[in-house]
């Protein structure tokens, strides 16, 4: 057995296993030390996967395979990861919480992202999928003395747990048809099992995997349990959720129905459109209502994942990179926007909007990335949200769908009025008596920082990045 | 091939089909959060029942495969049981309840 190939994953693992060892012995004046710790672990991993031969062929028993989408994605995970533990290190220690625990299920749910990101076999794709979702679980659940926390965490794994067994059933169905587990060798075997009398039996197992993957992006009408549980969470896992759990999703989605049931994509992809358009337009008009920041931004997430649906539904190579670019510009946006939420509520746990009043003449730095990351959502030209969407309508007209090209115009307009409301508060509205500037970090600082640059640098020269998304989203559709 | 005979692979597909529609109705009658996770261990002992059938029908070369992935199922289940359940026993410790519709602080 060769374990060269996953090296990184084995880095992270073992990193989230010495936090937890360490945990009982460090003191807690100490702790920020797992921190750096974390980070540098993160880093290594991200060396090592850049020093990976890319070569598209398949190693540990056909289980991995190390082509350009797994190299991007696991840097993806990565990069997110490492944003995520700089904005939850004052969040977490400010609660007195244990540091240690926390980033070690951290670094668990990573590596499970990571290897859902190489895999090549079904199985190995579920096990990751598993290994992110129930380091998830703890995570959402982890200020358990707060009541938001809990519920969110059982919320989060009743549905979670309901949307896997729903998913593994799905790919039972497709083991009995084809004999195989291997995502290349479903690709011809669900085609050929099309024509030899067990349509129904494929239709059903499509359908399955298509529900419970689109339970685990949080696409309408599999969404309900979105808001609460992202709601609830700790702000820092909520932005982690958002971007590495959906992402992760959307890997799932790419390699088993674009790759392994790509032949059959004249028939899925009208419900993949269908699905978007209406995960889109729901995400939009009930972000319209809401008061709490996180909720607020919950709904917008579900209405990006709309979006990003678009790039899949189209099935075309085009649509497959532009979906990625878009799941790039998304982790920016939605990290730079919980970077500055983490960095407010540090000390003070309201999340409603109208905390915000005012704060373009408390903070005005993070008032600006605030404003810059929402003007990046709505899809404002210089964002890397306006880049990204411009992929994906572009990709939807080619693709000869144009009306999702309309639906995403259409959505995104409808999506200013909420963003607007935020802006507005913070810039307009007067600051409260009390409200004076936020005392920032500088591991906070350097979240919002990194991820402003993220936002900006898309927005302007996407070139690299495109190039990148279309290299990593070649192999895909098949 | 002595245990099978006689038995058709339907046979093993059919319980497993109503395994699964009564952890479902189970999982999505959301009365009570125990319910619920037995429930979804009903869908994945139906998914294992699936994997094995087939595996004991299907080619001697693909067989291992479908034994390998039920192998994974039900370690994980294990895991995924054992951190619902701490769960269950938080919420139940600070609200008195498991009713999954009583559980609502959150919404909007």
């Amino acid at each position: 057995m060769n374990f060269g190939a996953v090296w990184p994953e084995i880095v992270v693992s073992g990193v989230g296993t010495l936090l937890v060892a360490l945990d009982p012995f460090v003191s807690a004046a100490r702790q920020r030390w797992f921190g750096y710790v974390c980070l540098a672990g993160l880093l290594l991993a991200g060396l090592l996967t850049l020093g990976e031969p890319v070569g598209g062929g398949s190693v540990l028993g056909g289980m991995v395979t190390l082509d350009g989408f797994s190299m991007l994605f696991r840097l993806i995970f990565l990069a997110a990861a490492a944003l995520v533990v700089l904005l939850s290190l004052d969040f977490i220690l400010q609660r007195g919480k244990d540091l240690g625990e926390f980033l070690s299920l951290l670094c668990f749910a990573t590596t499970g992202a990571m290897v859902m990101a190489i895999s090549r076999d079904v199985v190995s794709l579920y096990v990751g999928l598993e290994l992110l979702s129930i380091s998830s679980y703890v995570l959402a659940a982890f200020l358990r003395d707060e009541s938001g926390s809990h519920e969110a965490g059982l919320k989060y794994l009743l549905n979670g747990a309901l949307a896997s067994a729903i998913l593994l059933f799905g790919l039972s169905l497709t083991y009995g048809l084809t004999g195989q587990t291997s995502i290349p060798a479903l690709t011809h075997g669900l085609a050929s099992a099309l024509h030899t009398g067990y349509a129904p039996v494929v239709w059903l197992a499509v359908g399955m995997v298509l529900a419970a993957l689109a339970f685990k992006i949080a696409a309408a009408p599999f969404h309900l349990w979105a808001p609460d549980a992202y709601e609830g969470a700790p702000t820092p896992v909520t932005g982690y959720l958002m971007v590495v759990a959906e992402t992760a999703g959307f890997v799932a989605l790419l390699r088993i129905v674009d790759t392994g049931m790509g032949p059959l994509a004249a028939h899925w992809g009208p419900w993949l459109a269908g699905l978007a358009i209406f995960t889109m337009t729901v995400g939009n008009v009930t972000a319209l209502w809401q008061r709490n920041i996180k909720r607020m931004l919950a709904y917008s997430s579900i209405a990006q994942v709309g979006y990003v649906l678009v790039g899949l539904a189209v099935a075309t190579p085009g649509g497959v990179s532009a979906a990625i670019f878009y799941l790039v510009a998304y982790l920016f946006t939605t990290l730079g926007a919980f970077a500055v939420i983490a960095a407010l509520s540090v000390r003070d746990p309201g999340d409603a909007i109208t905390d915000y009043a005012g704060l373009g003449r408390r903070s005005p730095a993070l008032a600006v990335v605030l404003t810059v990351c929402l003007a990046s959502y709505v899809g404002i030209p210089a964002t890397a949200g306006f880049m990204g969407k411009l992929a994906l309508i572009g990709a939807a007209v080619h693709g000869g769908m144009a009306w999702l090209a309309v639906g995403i115009a259409v959505n995104s307009a409808i999506s200013i009025g909420y963003y607007w409301t935020v802006a507005r508060t913070m810039w307009v509205d007067p600051a409260p008596a009390d409200g004076g500037a936020v005392a920032v970090s500088p591991a906070g600082a350097t979240s919002v920082a990194l991820t402003l640059v993220g936002v900006v640098f898309l927005g302007i020269l996407p070139q690299a990045f495109f190039w990148l998304s279309h290299w990593a989203g070649a192999g895909i559709l098949r | 091939m002595i245990a099978a005979q006689g038995i058709p692979l339907v046979a093993f597909l059919a319980v497993a089909a109503v395994l699964f529609c009564i952890g479902l109705f189970a999982a999505l009658r959301r009365a009570n959060a125990i319910m619920v996770l037995m429930g979804i261990e009903l869908m994945l002992n139906a998914v294992n029942i699936n994997l094995v059938a087939f595996s004991r029908y299907s080619a001697p070369a693909d067989a291992a495969r479908g034994q390998a992935f039920a192998l994974f199922v039900l370690a994980v289940a294990a895991a995924e049981a054992a951190v619902g359940l701490a769960l269950v026993i938080i919420v139940s410790r600070r609200r008195n309840t498991i009713e999954v519709d009583k559980i609502d602080t959150l919404r909007g």
